[in-house]
């Protein structure tokens, strides 16, 4: 019987008036009540309260049968915070100078990083990896299958840097030192960029 | 080499009392069911797209290699000390298995690439398919009209799952990847020589033999499927017969019989307490030998394996002619080479069976109860064709045995017991000699792949979805399994990354870990995403389409294959939960990789029609019945009947590794 009352504790969906949510005793609670046992995490939908009390069954159900966010190529993800910042590396300008870049893009803070190696003639040809950042290198590289990240994002010379802003633009910068510079005053535009707006979006809301 | 196979085999069997009968085979073969030419072309249509399939490993979708330079130290010698050497730490996805789900019994779009062929037993199975009754496919199990134009289907899938060797990574256009699959488990930075090296060992005679007789399906009325390899004969039932060299008549050394006796009971005791064997899991004690407590012979099945395997490893070596140095690359050429056209498989399927001896075959229990198939296909045609000889002994819930043994399992069920007992039960009941003679020989073979688990194989345990059988999944089974655990599951849907949580369907004050305790975790390790149930394996409501159909058949499939395999063959199947796998569709189209929790697809909902189920669920919630919701959720839920072609799933694993440089030492998942 206690299994029964389980299963009383279950969603009614109605199209015009939204999501209802009932308790085990058949109570109606409000969003709050799944956010509190754990059944809505903003992160993984990009879901808000407001979204779901507006939200009505057709809406639900497309929501989650969308294809999710890391299963896209990585241009076509969701940009958040101050965007996203590929970086290109070929085996042969590994070295420690594109070592320290990748470092130093790894400490920037709101961006999300993604570090390419551009696929090796020779698993062998890896070990060199070890030797040639002398140990420096504090990155995870992913190896771009077939070089498909790089051809598709049109990237044919190494290091090469791609930031991805917020309003889904695309910059090119060279993955040395001089690329880090520019890519940096950059991110600095954009983030005072966002900064203003979200001054503007107060001011309008205090007049 | 044969000697040592023999050795396994008899270590496998001498396990006396305690050694599994194997599910047997109901299909008939050759000979007793209407040939394939009655059907003429339909049945050529229908089985053309199992031909000519070339499959190619999707290393890009999964393989997801990332890296990282490190610095490892070196362990010191007697004249220095420990020293620092350069380093690569990196993870990737290695493959688990290949799953296939299809709707048409005994076919398969991977045979060609076995050295296996069961082929021949799909015509049959094709024409007998109405009546069929549903092994682990999922589906719901009653076909009718809705309307006019819709009918409720019925998914009835067969799944196959397939374990690789090294070898099936080359069916890739990218070798760089997939030789990097292979550095961490060979603990060969260049990823390939090991694989070269195994492809230029020969195959011996036995086990051509064995593979051919297993091909030829020959069985004895009442005793299943028997295979003879050298003077040894086994068949399904358990029966095992050596030949007395003194007097040349085949002796019986095994009798009938499977788990289910008493001593059944006291190992699966055994496999349910903690700390029975420092550094082994339960189950791994369980599948080193079901007796490994009480008879000191469940041991020598696991050594036997490790000399067989040093043996076979000396082989190789002796035979690597171009292993090593500036050969590598000539050999990995030939190698490819030979591999491209499946020559390993070819050349296994070169054996000649040697016929069954009639004296081996008397004494079979014949079937009571025939079921529709059986008795539609192969009624009074060639009775010794494995397909109707199953006996009664050869698996099933209803041995007075397996009854005693599962009340003593319950005795010591605890939270961690019920996954481990599930495990045992379904080595219980979807054991197989056959399948296990196919690991045998496969494991040290160089063939491409080989079926670790076929559903059709099980059908007399899949009657009940190995699940129902046991009375303490009886409160879910009255309930209705199909409908209890969807529900459950569903929160996997909604609670997307708070995977672990079947919060979103209780009331704050309501526990349910708390209140269903050890069956409260076991739900959420159970739920294949938001796909559906583990359990019960067969007879699953509104999956809503094919797709989803398939895929959790081929979970359930993998799941029982997990169960079986154990630490002897095929590890790396076994060694990771099936909710902590990857996966990607490769037929009939490839797809990108997902996952059964976090934010990586199934827990989101992906491509679950709910709509439906919404419907229903909300129904019952404003009628307060929630004792009709069986047939609510039944209905619109359902999509259109999926009768040819199927599916084929690749799964993966994560595997961490660390490769330190100067001293050639590996650390991380470098186990199989």
């Amino acid at each position: 019987m206690k299994l029964l009352s389980i299963i009383a504790v279950l969603f009614a969906f109605n199209a015009n008036a939204g999501i209802t949510i009932y308790d085990a005793e058949g109570n109606e609670k409000n969003s709050n009540y799944l956010v509190k046992q754990g059944g809505w995490v903003p992160e993984a939908g990009e879901l808000t309260k407001e979204d779901l009390k507006k939200m009505n069954k057709a809406d639900f159900v497309k929501y989650i049968n969308q294809i999710p966010d890391e299963n896209k190529p990585i241009e076509k993800q969701k940009v958040r915070n101050l965007g996203t910042v590929i970086y290109f590396v070929d085996l042969d300008n590994v070295n420690r100078t594109t070592s320290d870049v990748m470092n130093s893009i790894e400490e920037i803070e709101g961006v999300r990083k993604v570090y390419y190696l551009k696929q090796p003639k020779a698993v062998s040809a890896l070990i060199l990896l070890a030797t040639k950042t002398d140990g420096k290198l504090d990155v995870d590289l992913k190896i771009d299958s077939g070089n498909k990240v790089a051809r598709r994002l049109h990237v044919d010379d190494y290091p090469q840097m791609m930031y991805l802003m917020p309003d889904g633009t695309k910059s090119r910068y060279s993955g040395k030192k001089g690329g880090l510079m520019a890519l940096k005053l950059r991110i600095g535009e954009v983030k005072a960029l966002l900064e203003l707006e979200e001054q503007a979006k107060r001011d309008k809301l205090v007049y | 080499m044969n000697k040592y196979l023999l050795l396994i085999l008899s270590a496998l069997f001498a396990v006396n009392a305690n050694a599994a009968v194997p599910q047997g085979t109901s299909t008939p073969t050759g000979g007793g069911g209407p040939a394939a030419g009655s059907t003429g072309e339909t049945l050529d249509d229908t089985f053309s797209m199992y031909k000519g399939y070339d499959f190619e490993v999707q290393f890009g979708e999964c393989l997801d290699m990332q890296i990282r330079p490190s610095v490892g130290i070196c362990p010191g010698g007697t004249f220095y000390p420990p020293y620092p050497s350069p380093a690569l730490k990196y993870t990737y996805n290695d493959i688990v298995a290949v799953v296939e789900v299809v709707p048409d019994p005994w076919k398969s779009y991977l045979y060609e690439e076995s050295l296996y062929d069961f082929s021949s037993k799909s015509e049959d199975s094709f024409v007998n398919k109405v009546g069929f009754t549903p092994t682990v496919g999922a589906g719901y199990g009653g076909s009718r009209k809705v309307d006019a134009t819709s009918e409720v289907a019925q998914f009835k899938y067969e799944s196959h799952v397939w374990a690789v060797s090294d070898w099936w990574r080359f069916k890739s256009d990218n070798f760089i990847e997939a030789c990097f699959s292979l550095t961490c488990q060979n603990k060969d930075y260049t990823g390939c020589i090991f694989s070269v090296m195994s492809a230029v060992a020969s195959v011996g005679e036995g086990m051509k033999e064995a593979a051919a007789g297993i091909n030829a399906g020959e069985g004895a009325d009442g005793k299943g499927q028997g295979v003879k390899q050298g003077d040894t004969v086994a068949y399904e039932n358990g029966e095992v017969y050596e030949k007395n060299p003194e007097t040349g008549q085949y002796e019986q050394v095994r009798p009938a019989g499977n788990y289910g006796d008493s001593t059944f009971g006291r190992a699966a005791d055994v496999a349910m307490s903690e700390d029975i064997v420092p550094g082994m899991s339960n189950v791994e004690v369980l599948t080193e030998g079901i007796a490994l407590a009480e008879n000191p012979e469940g041991y020598v099945a696991g050594k036997s394996l490790q000399l067989g395997g040093e043996a076979i490893a000396d082989a190789w070596a002796g035979d690597g002619e171009g292993a090593g140095g500036d050969d590598d690359a000539w050999a990995l050429e030939r190698g490819l080479a030979n591999q491209k056209g499946s020559s390993t498989a070819n050349q296994m399927k070169g054996g000649s069976a040697s016929p069954l001896p009639s004296s081996t075959k008397r004494g079979g229990q014949s079937k009571s109860q025939p079921t529709k198939m059986d008795s539609s296909a192969a009624n009074g045609k060639n009775s010794a064709q494995a397909g109707n000889a199953v006996s009664d002994n050869a698996m099933g819930n209803n041995t007075p045995g397996n009854n005693s043994a599962l009340s003593q399992m319950q005795n010591g069920v605890s939270a961690q017991g019920l996954d481990t007992m599930l495990s045992i039960i379904d080595r219980v009941v979807y054991f197989s000699v056959i399948e296990i003679m196919i690991q045998m020989i496969a494991i040290y073979s160089p063939v491409l792949l080989h079926p670790v688990f076929m559903t059709e194989r099980h059908k007399k345990a899949s009657q009940d979805g190995g699940f129902f059988w046991s009375p303490l999944m009886q409160q879910f089974a009255e309930m209705g399994a199909g409908l209890i655990m969807p529900l459950f599951c569903m929160s996997k849907i909604l609670t997307m990354g708070v995977d672990g949580v079947a919060g979103l369907l209780m009331g704050s004050d309501f526990n349910i870990l708390s209140m269903l305790g050890p069956i409260g975790s076991f739900i959420e390790s159970r739920c294949v995403g938001s796909w559906g149930p583990l359990e019960p394996r067969v007879n699953l409501l509104g999956t809503g389409d094919g797709f989803v159909a398939a895929g959790l058949a081929s979970v359930r499939g993998l799941n029982i294959a997990q169960s079986v395999t154990g630490s002897m063959f095929n590890k790396t199947i076994n060694n990771t939960p099936f909710y902590k796998l990857k996966f990607n569709l490769d037929f009939p189209h490839t797809s990108s990789c997902y996952g059964f929790q976090g934010f990586s697809g199934l827990s989101r909902g992906w491509t679950t029609p709910l709509g439906g189920l919404l419907d229903n669920v909300s129904s019952v919630v404003e009628s307060g019945d929630a004792s009709a919701m069986g047939n609510l959720v039944a209905d619109n839920t359902i999509g259109h009947a999926q009768k040819q072609g199927g599916y084929v799933f690749t799964y993966w694993r994560n595997r961490s590794c660390k490769f330190i440089w100067w001293c050639n030492r590996w650390q991380g998942d470098t186990g199989k």
